[in-house]
């Protein structure tokens, strides 16, 4: 009985996979070729078994469903098992060997499918898009399903028992590194807070790094999020957008409507509500912005920077320490420990609280929170959802205490790019107002700025634009004038770019901000305008703080000799007609610099599409932080280790909640192993077929006990590593020893090939509550 | 909505049974297509409808079939399932949409189908539907209603759950006074019917009472066992529990709460004593048992021809000559079947004695009225069985049941008369057979493990030997005498056409999957198979001497005066008290406990109350998981689990397989050597899994030495921890075996 069919049992996955056109087989002399609209892999197709198989599929089909009107979905034949799907005219095929369990077969097609779906909406729909041009259909097709099905294949034979799973690669952060995750989870939900921006997530080197999405969602995002632009299935949307940086592009995709609801759900809880918020204030440049429209400041960003401050207690002490000398709930603060990176300054002409902030609930608002320097679980703040109302409820407003210096503005003049010079961090066409961002910082490499120190007038100067500029101006400074930390701080990122992020913390001292706390209740009830509360804790009204920007605006741009006014873009296209039934259109936002590997991917209503300001405040937002967190994640991520006794054992351990996965098996490289995937696999088709069902213990005859626990969202599996030995009662006698011999080896309760002994070992080593 | 259907190659339906709701679907299908009612069948279906129906899957299966990778199955998204079966030529598709039979299920359906057509019809699957429409009526019904019965049966009867026989378990005196008594039985047939009986078996309900086999009767196999006891329960089924009040003073009457050590001078005539498997490896010294035959008449010995048993064949041939189909045969047609005279004649063999109340009538009266009523039923009825034994999978005999009592039946197996030859038929068709299909990898494996030039010697001498016994039956009959003619020169013409040399590929390049013979080989190979067809079913389709003399059967049911029938139906519902191993095993719910050595179970009854009680949802709930955790662990057992344990909610649900040496070590599985998945679930009614099991050679033991294989699947409280279960399971099976009788140091004796 000896075979080799166990070490097939696991590669079993994607024998083949094919789409058919059942209006495409009517008469009999209709050929299969034609019906077809792919197989997967192409070069078997040619064969007549392979066609006249796929065409008895096809046709008992429709057998079947002449026979009770009902489609088969489980097609099991001797050497493989088929699984189906049907769209409209359409059938989606997918092989399996026969050991495969069916409930298992039939989520890898849903996923699949599901995944083309989110991307194209339906096979109508590619057509529709293609002209209804049948040979530009089949290419379309065979350039996609190439893609999603290959991913699905790749992952199969490669990390078996995580594609069993469906496992979401995450970040295996550090037991200190939360503070990543909420940086993370923090311009996430900045993001949100845009025009059209529904929820997205962040990838770091391909693994999610935080992510809003639900776990399905996240999955899909992932596919296209971790590869690069010219890997994806789909075309990006042209949006007729010149100031979109290349490393930016925005995909349609479909999403049920119960996704939809869902996210736009999160998004009204996540504040995206409020218009009022800060985003209203016009941008104040040193440089004529090339945008046609006022450019928002990405106020929320900065808030986030404050909040990243508030929360450099994280990072160093000394920000406890700080906020234990200014314990004023809403007293912004700033910390200075020169052994860290990234605490930040705190300044000297910091206002007093305001006896309206004093007054507030300090759970009330994430910016008092911030500001107090109050130690809050990080957590709290956004792993869980009932931060997120808190945040929701009130309106953060931060305004900065602008003090311009028209006739020294100048001092921060560079030398114009001659040329679209790339980016550092990644973009190729980044907007004019950054130019002399990058060849300041190229001046600086080069020696030709003094030091911040020397140079007080350029201090000054660069405090001015700081205001205005807090994220993209933070390159300039940082590079033209090193902060008294630069060579702590000097981290580069992974592709050799040094990242402006630790550079932005002592940029920001310089900068005197005002938190203004207004809730719209109580803006709606009061009607008066929200209010500014200037260092010296003068109050003025924002207008007035939004005239003195204006006129800051406008005289930062007297003072400079503007370049000369670029081309107009291109009227956007008119918007594709991208409906399908029972699907939301929307657009998936990816943001990957190509020498980075942070991705924020964003889901967004179609309208961002046409949203040059909210794009732009976007990226424009988020890169500086994302390239950050790039270098804070990679200085500290270290290989996790696992214990060494856990060597002994294969181990897996599924979080249903989350879709991620512990294990240490991998390949089915030995029978040992083998069998681990085998039970694991059989015992998950268990707990997914009878949810009643909480743990399984499986022998196989080879000796190998594999155990399995079901709870909640939670799955644990594991088995030792070597073969485990059935004992073997040695008995000569024929009937009353071996009896005794008999109930001695029930005694120790192992010939019935149960190892407890191992199970109870490794649980207690893995710390998994087993029993 | 559930059907099954078996089409011949033509495709025609050669067996169709449905519940209500298809034949509605197919009566709906029949307006539609403009079919006439008259075309009707006796179940008020169109044959020809049914064959339309079916036809695209049949067509479909075929086209795959011969890529070597036909359809195991079909899962609709309404819930429909349709499972394919192919043995020999005909196609088996099984087909439930109402979600009461799962795939695992109609798989075993299948499976238990073509047990049934072997058993009733040997090798000659055409049998199913015979010319005369009134016949095929009446086997179709037959076969319907015993394909019901085994449906019903497995889901509510633990031993047809596990394929194995429930022993009743009574004191040790009364079960040696029933062995006496079948052993009298059988004497008292022999003497007046000049035939040989060989086995007796005395069941109530689904229960095994005692069985007597004389001593030079082959060995019963386990699967012919379950099948007499589905015909036997099947045409006599016993009064259900409501009606069978047990007497108030069953302590007093000897109900035995502990499972009885039967003394030494019993367990000779024990059940279990006889030998229930034929292979060597299990006829180990602790369970080899001599056999006691107490007729007189042991009957003619296998491989040896006697010119009785060839006048035996020419007197009964004088009927069936002048059989126009068998004309049309002598005259080169095809394959015969016989006129619904023959049948008839036949038929009235399998109606029994009492011609007055005609069987037809008594079935369609058991369905409307299942409650027990003894002056509307048959008290025998007689089938021409085919039973497997070491020789031949299609040994001839007849089965006669006889109703002892309501409930209780005395099944009698005899011998007839030139039974060898069914064995040179067979070992030819098994050659030859196989090649008339797509050859794939299993059957390539088992004609490749043969060696071509004895395997050609063998086909050569049976060949021989079967002309023989046709020359000296020649002046008979016509048949014979054209099987004497023919048979040589169709073997000579396939020769000719290079069988050897396709065995010979077969066996050197194990690669070329599948493959066909090519069509001349395969015409010459078709005729040769229809000849040999034929001539099996003139040697055993006939009228043969069986128990009809009436006084016979009054001689029998005397015998079986002071039955105690109440006793044994009322022991019957609660054969084995649980709450007898609840005490000594605290946590312990269920359990199942099956000896494949003599496959037998152990098993506390479950749910006798018919759920009236307070407990009736606790009772159906552990009803209904014992059922499908058993399934699930045939299935694990099927993947290479021996063992498996499941925590399911309330209870604790654990399996085990494992071997014994004779001196009861537990022997462990060369963990070098994997196992092989088989597809098909786990049989001893059609599959030899077990056998297969025991025989690969790789349990860690003395080679050569029996191997002792036993099941046991426990159903523990929840609470209690996977580590006890286990402990506590291992202990009970020690008990269990103590407390066996063949396991008994005085069985030695």
């Amino acid at each position: 009985m000896a075979s080799a069919s166990e070490s097939t049992a696991f590669g079993s996955f994607g024998v083949s996979f094919f789409i058919y056109d059942h209006s495409a087989l009517v008469k009999e002399s209709d050929k299969i070729e034609d019906a077809v609209k792919f197989y997967h892999p192409k070069e078997q197709f040619h064969l007549p078994k392979v066609r006249e198989r796929c065409s008895q599929i096809i046709g008992i089909t429709d057998g079947i469903l002449n026979l009770t009107g009902s489609r088969p979905n489980i097609l099991s034949l001797k050497q493989e098992k088929f699984t189906l799907v049907y769209e409209d005219v359409y059938g989606l095929v997918l092989a399996g060997k026969e050991t495969e369990p069916d409930e298992l077969l039939r989520r890898r097609m849903k996923r699949l499918y599901d995944l083309f779906v989110f991307y194209h909406g339906s096979l109508g729909n590619v057509l529709k898009q293609m002209k209804n041009s049948d040979q530009a259909f089949v290419d379309k097709l065979e350039f996609v399903w190439k893609q999603y099905y290959r991913e699905e294949k790749t992952s199969t034979k490669t990390k078996l028992v995580r594609n069993l799973f469906n496992v979401i690669d995450f970040v295996e952060l550090p037991k200190n590194g939360r503070q990543y995750f909420l940086k993370a989870s923090q311009i996430l939900q900045s993001s949100q807070r845009r025009d059209g921006i529904l929820a997205g997530c962040i990838l770091y080197d391909k693994e999610v790094l935080c992510t809003q999405l639900t776990p399905k969602l996240t999955a899909k995002v992932l596919v296209f999020a971790k590869r690069t632009a010219g890997q994806r299935p789909t075309h990006p949307i042209n949006t007729g957008l010149a100031t979109l940086p290349g490393f930016i592009n925005l995909y349609p995709v479909y999403l049920r409507r119960d996704e939809y609801d869902h996210l736009a759900g999160l998004r009204r809880r996540a504040g995206n509500a409020p218009k009022t918020l800060s985003t209203k204030i016009p941008v104040v440049s040193d440089t004529p912005s090339t945008s046609p429209s006022p450019v928002p400041v990405c106020s929320s960003i900065y808030t986030l920077d404050r909040r990243r401050d508030s929360n450099s207690g994280l990072n160093s002490a000394s920000s406890s320490a700080a906020s234990a000398k200014n314990p004023s709930p809403v007293t912004p603060r700033r910390s200075r420990h020169p052994a860290s990176p990234l605490s930040t300054r705190k300044n000297p002409r910091t206002s007093s609280p305001s006896p309206r902030s004093q007054r507030r609930d300090p759970i009330e608002s994430t910016s008092s929170l911030v500001a107090n320097g109050n130690a809050h679980p990080v957590a709290d703040q956004v792993g869980r959802q009932p931060k997120n109302e808190i945040i929701e409820r009130s309106t953060v407003r931060v305004k900065e205490d602008v003090t311009i210096n028209e006739g020294e503005g100048s001092d921060l003049k560079v030398p114009k790019p001659t040329s679209n010079r790339l980016s550092p961090i990644g973009p190729t066409s980044l907007p004019s107002s950054l130019y002399g961002s990058f060849d300041a910082q190229a001046a600086a490499t080069q020696g030709e700025t003094l030091p911040r120190s020397e140079n007080p007038s350029r201090a000054q100067s660069v405090e001015s634009s700081e205001s205005v500029y807090l994220d993209c101006k933070a390159v300039v400074d940082s590079s033209a004038s090193p902060s008294p930390f630069e060579s702590n701080r000097s981290n580069r990122s992974p592709s050799g770019v040094q990242t402006d992020a630790r550079r932005r913390s002592w940029v920001s001292d310089e900068v005197s901000t005002e938190v203004v706390l207004v809730d719209d209740d109580e803006e709606e009830e009061t009607g008066q305008r929200p209010v500014k509360r200037s260092r010296s804790g003068a109050i003025s009204l924002v207008e007035e703080v939004d005239a003195a920007v204006d006129r800051g605006v406008k005289t930062a741009a007297e003072g400079k000799q503007p370049p000369p006014p670029p081309p107009p873009p291109p009227p956007p296209p008119p918007p594709p007609d991208n409906k399908v039934a029972g699907f939301e259109s929307a657009v998936l936002y990816i943001q990957a610099p190509e020498q980075s590997n942070m991705v924020l991917a964003l889901l967004a209503e179609e309208t961002l599409t046409q949203d040059d300001a909210t794009l732009r405040c976007l990226w424009e937002g988020s890169l500086p932080h994302l390239a950050d967190l790039q270098v804070e994640i990679k200085a500290s991520l270290t290989s996790v280790q696992h214990p060494g006794t856990i060597n002994r054992f294969f181990y897996a351990s599924y979080n249903g909640y989350e879709h991620t996965l512990d294990t240490n098996a991998f390949t089915a490289s030995n029978r040992s192993s083998t069998n681990f995937l085998k039970g694991t696999k059989l015992m998950h088709n268990t707990f997914l077929v009878d949810s009643s069902v909480s743990d399984v213990t499986l022998k196989a005859f080879s000796g190998n006990v594999t155990y399995g626990r079901h709870s909640l969202h939670r799955e644990v599996y594991f088995q030792t590593r070597k073969s485990g030995q059935a004992s073997r009662v040695q008995s000569s006698s024929v009937s009353p020893e071996a009896r005794e011999a008999k109930n001695a080896s029930a005694d120790s309760g192992q010939s019935f090939g149960i190892e407890s002994t191992a199970r109870s070992q490794l649980a207690e080593e893995l710390g998994y509550s087993v029993f | 909505m559930k059907c099954f259907v078996a089409l011949s190659s033509t495709p025609d339906v050669i067996f169709f049974d449905a519940d209500t709701p298809f034949k509605t679907l197919i009566k709906e299908k029949a307006k539609k297509l403009g079919q006439d009612e008259q075309d009707q069948d006796e179940q008020g279906v169109n044959l020809q409808v049914v064959g339309q129906y079916f036809a695209p899957l049949f067509a479909s299966f075929q086209v795959l079939l011969t890529a070597g990778n036909a359809y195991n199955s079909i899962k609709s998204e309404d819930g429909t399932t349709y499972v394919f079966h192919l043995f020999g030529e005909v196609t088996c598709i099984a087909l439930c949409g109402d979600g009461d039979e799962d795939e695992d299920f109609l798989k075993r359906k299948t499976l238990a189908f073509q047990s049934f057509v072997g058993f009733f019809y040997g090798p000659v699957n055409e049998e199913l539907k015979p010319s005369s429409v009134a016949e095929k009526n009446y086997r179709w019904k037959f076969l319907s209603k015993l394909l019901r019965q085994w449906s019903e049966l497995t889901k509510t009867e633990q031993a047809f759950l596990t394929e194995a026989t429930e022993q009743l378990i009574v004191k040790n005196e009364l079960n040696a006074h029933y062995i006496k008594l079948l052993e009298e039985s059988l004497k008292a047939i022999s003497r007046l019917e000049d035939i040989t009986a060989v086995h007796g078996l005395l069941l109530v309900g689904t229960r095994l009472l005692a069985l007597f086999s004389s001593r030079a009767a082959m060995e019963l196999n386990p699967s012919d066992i379950l099948l007499i006891n589905l015909v036997a329960y099947s045409t006599f089924p016993p009064p259900s529990p409501k009606l069978a009040t047990p007497p108030p003073d069953l302590e007093s009457r000897g109900v035995a709460f502990e499972t009885p050590r039967p003394d030494a001078d019993e367990i000779f005539y024990s059940p279990i004593a006889t030998p229930v498997l034929s292979d060597p490896i299990f006829s180990g010294p602790r369970y080899s048992t001599p056999n006691v035959s107490t007729s007189g008449n042991p009957g003619s010995r296998l491989g040896s021809f006697t010119e009785a048993d060839y006048k035996s064949i020419s007197e009964d041939d004088q009927m069936t000559s002048a059989d126009p189909e068998v004309e049309n045969f002598l005259k080169g047609g095809s394959l015969p079947n016989f006129s619904s005279e023959h049948f008839s004649d036949a038929r009235r063999q399998f109606l029994g004695r009492r011609p007055s109340l005609p069987a037809l009538k008594e079935d369609s009266e058991d369905e409307e009225n299942p409650e027990f009523s003894k002056k509307d039923r048959e008290t025998f009825v007689r089938h021409k069985v085919f039973l497997k034994t070491g020789h031949c999978p299609f040994t001839p005999y007849v089965l006669h049941c006889i109703e002892i009592a309501p409930g209780i039946v005395l099944a009698v197996v005899s011998e007839i008369p030139s039974a060898q030859v069914a064995t040179l038929i067979c070992h030819a068709l098994s050659f030859l057979s196989p090649l008339l299909n797509v050859i794939d990898a299993p059957m390539g494996q088992e004609l490749g493990r043969v060696h071509v030039k004895s395997a050609m010697t063998a086909l050569e001498d049976s060949h021989r030997r079967i002309a023989e016994s046709a020359r000296r039956n020649r002046k008979t009959s016509r048949i014979a005498d054209k099987v004497r003619k023919e048979l040589p020169l169709r073997w000579e013409r396939l020769k000719e056409k290079g069988l050897q040399s396709f065995l010979e590929n077969i066996v050197e390049d194990s690669s070329i999957r599948p493959m066909t013979v090519d069509p001349e080989m395969e015409n010459a190979t078709s005729q040769l198979v229809n000849m040999l067809h034929a001539y099996f079913k003139y040697l055993y389709f006939k009228k043969t001497k069986s128990l009809t003399d009436e006084l016979c059967i009054e001689k029998v049911l005397a015998v079986f005066k002071d039955l105690e029938g109440d006793y044994l139906l009322a022991k019957a519902l609660k054969n084995v008290p649980a709450i007898h191993y609840q005490q000594k095993f605290p946590g312990l719910v269920h359990f199942i406990y099956v000896d494949r050595m003599t496959n037998q179970l152990t098993a506390p009854s479950l749910d006798v109350t018919g759920g009236e009680d307070e407990n009736a949802w606790l009772h159906q709930h552990l009803r209904k998981n014992v059922w499908r955790h058993w399934t699930n662990f045939r299935r694990l057992l099927s993947q290479g689990y021996m063992s498996a344990s499941v925590r399911d909610s309330h209870f604790l649900y654990s399996y085990q397989l494992w071997c014994e040496d004779q001196t009861g070590s537990v022997l462990s599985w060369d963990s070098s050597s994997s196992f092989v998945r088989d597809l098909r679930p786990p049989s001893v009614i059609s599959v030899k899994f077990y056998k297969d099991l025991l025989s690969t050679g790789y349990w860690k033991g003395q080679p050569g030495v029996a191997v002792h294989c036993y099941e046991m699947m426990c159903v523990h409280v929840g609470v209690v921890s996977t580590e006890h279960a286990a402990k506590q399971s291992k202990k009970l099976a020690s008990r269990l075996w103590d407390e066996s009788a063949v396991n008994s140091p005085a069985n030695l004796l």
